[in-house]
């Protein structure tokens, strides 16, 4: 067991390796009645091709096939997990990004039991032809639910204007048609490839004893040697956007957009961090409330409260973005990328940065009240070799120099923007 | 305070800060002027909130312009004029936020004002962020930019804007407005149809004069409650709550009783056209019990059994057993004791699913329960209320809920009297809920297909 501690924002994490490969890891939350654990697995929706263990070729499986597993986990032959957490007064959820396939339950009673059934049935799938083709129903309607929602769509459309072959601008569920395809065999090759716990973590957040919740690591994880790493292929993505401007229309009361840039720089480790934590500084500089391009785009009545930004690096792919709703997108386009423009030809504003960091680096310890928060963050920066906690270092550290050079790098294109129109 | 309470004299009250232990973890340290002042009292979190609550009986009349002034005030205040002002300021403050909203509990409106900070443990050399905040909290919602004795004509004209387009937005979220717009159906001659934003033809027609006006009266006689939370000292406390005398009060309205028992005569039922690919179907009941009646209990039980997660009859038909939908749930609307079921279905699916709901409602009725359903709710809302106390916007909810409603029972008093619930409870308050309005949000053509 390995302990490291992170002095100035008062927080501890404890870490096991298993023989297996699999990391378990212990934030410690004292006083707190909820715990929060997560097993997740480095296999998201962007995995859709790959070297299965045993075989030379690549496999190219169904679009949404990883969120379908996620669902499919769920059921075992002796019933539902669900059922089986609720009766231990556990919350059980599980999500699918682009990235990780996490697993989860909270609970302020058993936690040794429900951590127990966690491992267990993360390991044990139980598919049959019968219950595959019964849930493609349910995620029939997961995936309409999501064709109706405008943020959703705004937001993959964006995808698909600034990526040309990557399969993050696939749904992360896939289409009603993609899923249709999927078969048993189909998603057992797909959990033995991704599951294996080589390639996954498991993290509690809580109130815990990390010992404890270690040796139970130990006696639950089946396979005891790690197989080393697994092919995943990406297709060749080129610097460029794939489209400048995108639309659609579906029932809205007014436009909403998202404009984005593509980041071609595949960071990982402490650089994903450190360029990440910079974008959006970059990003408030540029845009955020405090801005004079925010307050001129608010006072012309372009955009409204519900404005924002972020930047996501998850390193075979990264974007900025930014949006919200406008009664003329096309116009806010137009005069965010003017200014970016001109941002070019000076330099960046080191009060502005020093101020904007210490904002940032406060709504980073405000975020740290939540173990839900801690998880989310945590797991993918760490399948991207960073720790979230080292965003302290990183605040401590970062110079107006790195922020300029990131900025003149990542704002180097025009964005893109997408659009979702009210219907006619 | 130049624009305050000039319409009506204040009458004072002394008020000295006396600490009565009222629940586990929430502190009332006075009331005057009809502002109670609370502290929620827990030092293991990272960040200080303040949050302020004014409310208002929901009204056609008021509704609107209430609707519209937190995000006027919002824009400015006397020292930090514009908003630009305002949030570098607030950067300055380690990125400590101001939040506006308007929201609606039964028949209240709440006009809500938030601010949130990192505790000073984590501030460079100690620096005391308590007063700064709290301070520029208070000026947001006493000091305003005025000119002429009426808010700035700019900050009027955008947020009443932003208003129209925020009322008109709510069609964004399908699901949400399904929900809303059955409720607002079952209660279309009670107050409660009242939109917590207002409405679109109030918005464009109110002027500032008489936005102003409103203001005043919200300042000068709306009851308000304000919590406090995270690790104050006893002495910053005081200092800020001394600071809300300078608010001239006058005498304070009291809130209408909210009209909970309704008998219905006949099931009404309501189709939306929309251009949507996915129908909702909202079925609306009148659970016939007040927030603060004994029954709540046992009612929140059945809610609990019938649509209240992943063990409930409505997940575990509607969705794991006839793949009919992803969404299948049921929710209470606690202060007007209405309960709505809702699914996210296939449009042709709507009879099937409409009668499948109905067999889970009746067989609640009939004594159908399990004791697994009994015990994996009553566990659930164990774990609800336990984690409930990690976060410190949820406890401010619960107490809020608590004060309005008039019950004073602990986290721990709660617990006990859902656990003390039998099935039979279940059975007795499921024998009044009736079925009120059934609503369907479904795509132009009424099939499953939209138009590209």
């Amino acid at each position: 067991m390995k302990i490291t501690e992170f002095g100035r924002i008062r927080e501890k994490v404890y870490i096991h390796e298993h023989s297996s490969g699999l990391k378990a890891f212990v934030i410690p939350k004292k006083g707190y009645n909820r715990i929060y654990s997560t097993f997740a697995a480095n296999y998201g929706s962007i995995n859709n091709t790959f070297v299965a263990p045993d075989e030379d070729e690549a496999t190219r499986v169904p679009d949404g096939i990883a969120h379908f597993l996620e669902h499919k986990l769920f059921e075992q032959e002796d019933g539902s997990v669900m059922d089986k957490f609720s009766r231990l007064g556990a919350d059980s959820n599980a999500y699918t990004s682009f990235t990780q396939t996490v697993y989860l339950f909270s609970c302020t009673d058993s936690f040794d039991e429900n951590f127990r059934l966690l491992i267990d049935f993360v390991q044990n799938p139980y598919l049959t032809d019968e219950n595959v083709e019964k849930e493609k129903g349910i995620i029939g309607q997961e995936i309409k639910m999501y064709d109706d929602n405008a943020d959703w769509r705004v937001f993959f459309n964006l995808l698909n204007a600034m990526y040309v072959n990557h399969p993050v601008s696939t749904d992360i569920a896939g289409t009603v048609e993609s899923i249709s395809e999927i078969t048993k065999e189909m998603l057992y090759k797909c959990y033995n490839t991704f599951y294996h716990p080589s390639n996954m973590i498991i993290v509690t957040v809580g109130d815990v004893d990390p010992g404890a919740v270690f040796d139970m690591v130990e006696q639950g994880i089946k396979a005891k040697s790690n197989p080393g790493s697994i092919k995943k292929i990406f297709p060749d993505e080129p610097a460029h956007h794939n489209m400048n401007y995108i639309e659609k229309r579906l029932a809205v009361a007014m436009p909403q957009f998202n404009m984005g840039i593509k980041d071609n720089s595949c960071v990982t480790g402490y650089d994903l961090l450190k360029r990440k934590a910079a974008l959006e500084i970059i990003l408030s500089m540029l845009m955020g409330r405090s801005s004079a391009l925010y307050n001129k785009l608010y006072n012309e009545g372009l955009i409204n409260q519900g404005f924002g930004s972020e930047a996501t690096l998850e390193g075979s792919f990264g974007y900025t973005v930014w949006g919200g709703q406008s009664k003329d997108p096309k116009k806010v386009y137009e005069i965010i990328t003017d200014a970016i423009g001109q941002a070019h030809k000076n330099e960046l504003d080191k009060k502005s940065f020093e101020r904007i960091k210490k904002a940032h680096e406060g709504r980073f310890i405000g975020n740290l009240n939540s173990p839900e928060n801690i998880s989310h963050e945590f797991i993918p920066l760490y399948f991207k070799g960073a720790y979230f906690f080292e965003l302290t270092r990183v605040y401590e550290e970062l110079t107006i120099d790195d922020a300029e050079k990131i900025f003149r790098d990542h704002f180097s294109k025009e964005p893109a923007l997408s659009v979702v129109l009210p219907m006619k | 305070m130049p624009v305050l309470g000039d319409r009506t004299r204040g009458r004072k009250e002394e008020m000295t800060v006396k600490r009565e232990e009222s629940s586990s973890s929430v502190v009332k340290l006075g009331q005057k002027n009809g502002i109670s002042f609370y502290h929620v009292k827990s030092d293991k979190f990272k960040t200080v909130r303040i949050d302020i609550f004014i409310l208002e009986p929901l009204s056609k009349k008021n509704a609107t312009p209430n609707a519209l002034i937190p995000y006027v005030l919002k824009r400015g205040c006397r020292n930090y004029p514009t908003q630009q002002e305002l949030f570098f300021k607030l950067e300055e403050l380690y990125g400590a936020g101001i939040n506006v909203a308007v929201y609606k509990k039964g028949e209240y409106q709440v006009v809500y004002l938030n601010t949130g900070f990192v505790s000073d443990k984590y501030t460079v050399n100690g620096e005391k962020l308590f007063e700064k905040a709290g301070g520029l909290l208070l000026e947001i919602l006493t000091d305003p930019v005025t000119e002429n004795g009426l808010f700035l004509k700019d900050y009027f004209e955008q947020e009443r804007e932003n208003l129209v387009q925020r009322i008109r937005s709510r069609v964004n979220n399908k699901m949400f407005y399904s929900l809303l717009r059955c409720m607002e159906e079952m209660c279309k001659d009670e107050p409660f149809a009242v939109y917590e934003d207002g409405d679109e033809e109030s918005a464009k027609t109110l002027t500032n004069d008489e936005l102003m006006i409103r203001y005043r009266e919200l300042m000068a006689h709306s009851p308000v409650y304000v919590y406090i939370s995270g690790d104050v000292s006893d002495s910053e406390l005081e200092n800020f709550i001394r600071r809300f005398d300078a608010i001239e009060r006058g005498n304070i309205i009291s809130l209408p009783e909210i009209q909970v028992k309704k008998e219905i005569k006949e099931v009404r039922r309501i189709e939306e056209p929309m251009d949507v690919s996915q129908g909702k179907l909202c079925i609306g009941f009148r659970t016939q019990t007040e927030a603060n009646s004994p029954e709540y209990y046992p009612l929140a039980v059945y809610n609990g059994i019938l649509g209240g997660g992943v063990h409930s009859k409505l997940f575990r038909n509607v969705r794991e057993k006839e793949s009919l939908a992803y969404s299948a749930f049921s929710s209470i609307e606690k202060f007007k004791g209405l309960l709505v079921a809702v699914s996210g279905i296939e449009i042709s699916d709507r009879e099937k699913a409409e009668r499948i709901i109905m067999e889970q409602f009746n067989a609640i009725e009939n004594g159908d329960i399990t004791d697994y359903e009994m015990e994996a709710t009553k566990k659930s809302f164990v774990t609800g209320l336990k984690s409930m106390q990690d976060s410190q916007g949820a406890m401010v909810d619960f107490y809020l809920s608590q004060h309005l409603s008039g019950v004073d029972d602990s986290i721990d008093t709660v617990i006990s009297k859902l656990l003390a619930v039998t099935k039979e409870d279940v059975v007795r308050v499921s024998k009044r809920i009736t079925r009120d309005t059934v609503y369907f949000l479904t795509s132009l053509s009424g099939e499953g297909e939209r138009r590209e």
